[in-house]
């Protein structure tokens, strides 16, 4: 069986660490260039993560005012990108501080079991085009994989964010949230179970 | 009322399933690999338990699902022109 395709490498941190090193270089296309991705980063995050769009605007204006700082004190261009990542996590997470009702829980094996034949995962995009069948179809796959994302607790979304859709290695994973490379490992593998299960087709 | 859990599946299967997204991430010996790939040619449940994960990794590596609104980008672009406007000129 092949392994599945690589993630799109949509932003590798050498593009950050060029952009950075320009930026504090004085050139003001690429410091706009930065401040924008910081804040698309931003909004990401929050939407993807912490689940408040409301709290979107406040992030990203966060992001945007701590990327600036960071620039005129440039240390390490390559390390940009993991203190990105953590900078909007730490402002998400004080905007969700008290917010209750989310789940808290860790996952545990034993819930995440297959299904007597193995379960299927049934849901596909539409083919792409503009015909509003197929949007229709892939609003409707959005809202679905959103849901699954948002049933799991959020320490695991987190790690699904950052390493599938955002395209970090683990290694950044780890960087970014101060953890081990095998726990990062352990709960992105646990939380691929979960959202296998949840996309099932029942 | 107590729900029944489902039967759990076999040890040999219970004992593949930690290593399925090493498998599908490509990060196992190719050792390791041969044990999953011939336990998969008799076991239709694992066989459909990686397609499945396959899957599923596939749908969310392909987002974004939450495309910034022009609105929104808007708001962005006028923030950075006002930071930008605030700082002092360069001089010549």
């Amino acid at each position: 069986m092949p392994a599945v395709t690589k993630r799109r490498v949509e932003h590798p941190s050498d593009e950050y660490a060029e952009l950075i090193t320009t930026a504090a270089a004085g050139d003001p296309r690429a410091l706009e260039r930065l401040l924008m991705k910081a804040q698309e980063v931003a909004y990401r995050f929050s939407h993807t993560v912490c689940g408040g769009p409301s709290d979107a605007e406040d992030v990203m204006q966060d992001a945007l005012l701590k990327t600036f700082r960071y620039v005129k004190q440039i240390r390490d261009p390559h390390a940009f990108r993991t203190w990105l990542y953590r900078t909007v996590r730490t402002a998400c997470l004080m905007k969700r501080r008290r917010r209750t009702g989310e789940p808290q829980r860790v996952l545990s094996l034993d819930d995440l079991l297959p299904t007597h034949d193995g379960g299927a995962v049934r849901v596909d995009a539409a083919e792409p085009g503009r015909n509003p069948e197929a949007l229709a179809v892939n609003a409707a796959l959005r809202r679905r994989l959103s849901t699954a994302l948002h049933a799991l607790p959020p320490a695991y979304r987190t790690i699904v964010f950052l390493r599938e859709m955002e395209g970090l290695s683990t290694k950044d994973v780890a960087r970014t949230l101060k953890m081990s490379e095998s726990n990062v490992k352990m709960r992105l593998h646990r939380a691929r179970l979960f959202l296998r299960k949840e996309l099932e087709d029942r | 009322m107590t729900t029944r859990r489902p039967p759990r599946p076999p040890a040999r299967c219970l004992a593949l399933l930690n290593r399925l997204s090493r498998y599908i991430d490509d990060e196992l010996t190719p050792r390791q690999r041969r044990v999953i790939d011939a336990h998969c040619r008799d076991c239709a449940r694992c066989k459909r338990m990686i397609a499945g994960l396959q899957r599923t990794v596939s749908l969310y590596r392909a987002g974004p699902f939450t495309p910034m609104p022009e609105r929104t980008r808007a708001r962005a672009r006028a923030r950075i022109a006002l930071l930008l406007d605030r700082q002092p000129r360069p001089k010549r």
